[in-house]
């Protein structure tokens, strides 16, 4: 519970940094995001060297923007276990060989596991990298800019509002548990009550939120939400990295460096 | 059981998006016709992060040495009507996925099809619904639930067997792929199950008028059944003919999209610039007589993937190594 709240936090804290990455412009962040990720999903399993250079961007993203590796890869392990099942499988029903690394031999099924696995990290890392880099306030904005309804984007503020105050709402009734049970784990025994306590207290705040957000405009009505223009600059360097991008799904670098050494 | 961006096609998850995309719309709307709007918002809002919190929770399960939490679907449709409790699940999906990359934004439509659209327009009208309309008492809220909970899972599991495969991530067979999702989802079913029918028998003790609002609403504004149907079929003949015979045959988006501009599926490294990489190539090489296998007819391909290998490898150096270079160059400028 504490990991996820600091973790939360964490994320809030490195998208206030003042670097080049942190100050462009949203929108485009989002699009070229968006490009990014599609590009690397459509690249099939038994085609590694392509995705392999598309670590390029995160890579060189994360450096100039400062953000740590440790805080981009901790989103990895929560996929992993249906990401394993499913590239295991690889392993076992996929086993033409390829070729040989002196006695070890490479089948087509571990290309595809490590396609897998290089996919997951590479699609996490950029997700964690775009929250990393960009408000959350800012991210709203694009979202309200695009057309998103407004019922949706005040559901997205007030919860995101609200979730570091039940979590410590939670934490704090956990240790009250655990302080007086004398033990780490809730009993099953007694998540009835304990999250039903919960519940009601989620649905007293919500009360006083609503009674709180009447008075204060008199209704529902949403700040309104304004978009930075992209300046010129930016939306060249944006088409020339989705340029790049769409250069690397087209042409294998990674293979052209391999025949390189290996011809 | 979060769909993660790696194991779907663009495809898959566009058409996911299109069908959640809908859901929410169709939900907005219904939440204006039934003027829900401004009491519900503040509190669909706040509920969104209860479930965050309540995720959290995990309860010691007895003799197993595990744990499980609950899983908020089902809970939140019947204690804020299947409407409501969609839009407020999805919105927590989507904060999962951007802050937590729990789930991935393109997989986001799967996600929320698979734990959203299921079990608030398909599992709380059709199963939970029925048992309790006739009365709130504490057994038919505890049957309710669990059953709810398990078939939503099991619905949910199956569903994510079908994108992944639908996707092409995956060598694991129809039959396998599901005999490894169902039985898992269906321990971690009965878990969540009794924990929701806990949280809903207690409320239905300390505040009973909560879960009785929610039902009158439902009888005035019940959840189309049209309205479902067209949604799964919309679902089966996209994934089921148009996917699955693109899948089969046809390029993947980007390849199409190549094959029309240049007339041929995938560019090649060939032309004036490889042959003049040569010469370069034949003095850079430092393994070319490597050992590949004999077998005819797969000798090119596989040397193509080892050289990827090794490419991938010279890549991967590179990206660390200019990564390493920008972290030191801006750590000496900011000490200057």
């Amino acid at each position: 519970m504490n990991k996820s709240i600091a973790d939360f936090l964490r994320t809030g804290q490195l998208a206030e940094g003042k670097t080049a990455i942190h100050r462009f412009n949203p929108g485009l962040k989002m699009l070229i995001l968006i490009v990014y990720l599609v590009i690397v999903i459509s690249i099939p399993q038994s085609d590694f060297s392509r995705l392999a250079p598309f670590i390029l961007l995160p890579a060189l993203i994360s450096a100039a923007a400062d953000v740590p590796l440790q805080d981009l890869l901790r989103g990895v392990i929560p996929a992993l276990p249906l990401i394993l099942a499913a590239a295991l499988s690889n392993l076992f029903f996929l086993r033409t060989p390829l070729f040989n690394a002196g006695s070890f031999q490479v089948t087509d099924g571990m290309i595809a596991f490590l396609t897998i696995l290089l996919k997951s990290l590479l699609t996490v890392t950029a997700m964690s990298l775009l929250m990393a880099v960009t408000q959350f306030d800012q991210i709203l904005n694009v979202l309200g800019a695009i057309g998103t309804p407004d019922i949706l984007l005040r559901l997205i503020s007030l919860s995101y509002r609200y979730l570091i105050v039940f979590f410590e709402e939670a934490a704090a009734m956990q240790r009250a548990y655990q302080l007086r049970s004398g033990h780490g784990n809730i009993s099953i025994r007694h998540a009835g009550s304990y999250i039903g306590q919960l519940l009601l207290r989620s649905f007293n705040r919500a009360e006083r939120v609503a009674f709180a957000m009447k008075c204060r405009d008199g209704g529902m009505t949403v700040q309104s939400r304004r978009l930075k223009r992209a300046s010129a600059r930016e939306i060249a360097i944006a088409l020339v990295v989705i340029g790049g991008n769409v250069f690397l799904r087209v042409v294998n670098v990674a293979e052209i460096f391999g025949n390189w050494v290996t011809a | 059981m979060h769909m993660a961006d790696a194991l779907i096609s663009p495809a898959v998850g566009g058409v996911m998006w299109g069908v959640s995309s809908g859901a929410a719309a169709y939900s907005v709307k219904k939440i204006k016709e039934i003027d829900l709007e401004e009491k519900k918002v503040p509190l669909m809002g706040v509920m969104g992060a209860f479930v965050f919190a309540a995720q959290m929770i995990n309860f010691a399960i007895p003799g197993t040495g595990s744990s499980g939490h609950i899983g908020g679907g089902i809970l939140l449709a019947a204690i804020l009507g299947p409407f409501p409790a969609f839009l407020t699940l999805s919105i927590v999906l989507l904060i999962q996925a951007l802050f937590f990359a729990d789930g991935g934004l393109l997989a986001l439509g799967c996600n929320i099809i698979n734990l959203g659209v299921i079990p608030c327009f398909l599992v709380y009208p059709l199963v939970f619904l029925p048992i309790v309309r006739k009365n709130h008492s504490k057994l038919r809220i505890a049957i309710a639930s669990v059953l709810a909970v398990v078939i939503g899972l099991q619905l949910g599991a199956f569903s994510v067997v079908l994108q992944t495969l639908a996707s092409r991530v995956t060598a694991l067979p129809f039959r396998e792929f599901l005999l490894l999702m169902q039985p898992i989802h269906l321990a971690i079913g009965v878990i969540e199950g009794i924990i929701t029918a806990a949280v809903l028998v207690f409320i239905h003790q300390t505040q009973p008028e909560i879960m009785q609002k929610v039902a009158v609403e439902q009888r005035k504004s019940p959840v189309s059944l049209k309205v479902i149907m067209m949604v799964f079929l919309i679902l089966t003949v996209f994934t089921g003919g148009y996917l699955s015979l693109r899948a089969s045959g046809d390029p993947d988006g980007l390849e199409w999209a190549i094959e029309r501009v240049a007339g041929v599926p995938e560019l090649e490294s060939a032309g004036n610039a490889h042959q003049r990489s040569a010469g370069l190539q034949d003095s850079l090489a430092f393994l070319p007589d490597y050992d590949y296998p004999e077998e005819t007819g797969a000798s090119r391909i596989n040397g193509t993937t080892f050289s990827g290998l090794v490419g991938s490898l010279i890549v991967f150096l590179t990206a660390g190594i200019s990564g390493f270079i920008i972290s030191r160059v801006k750590r000496a400028r900011q000490e200057q």
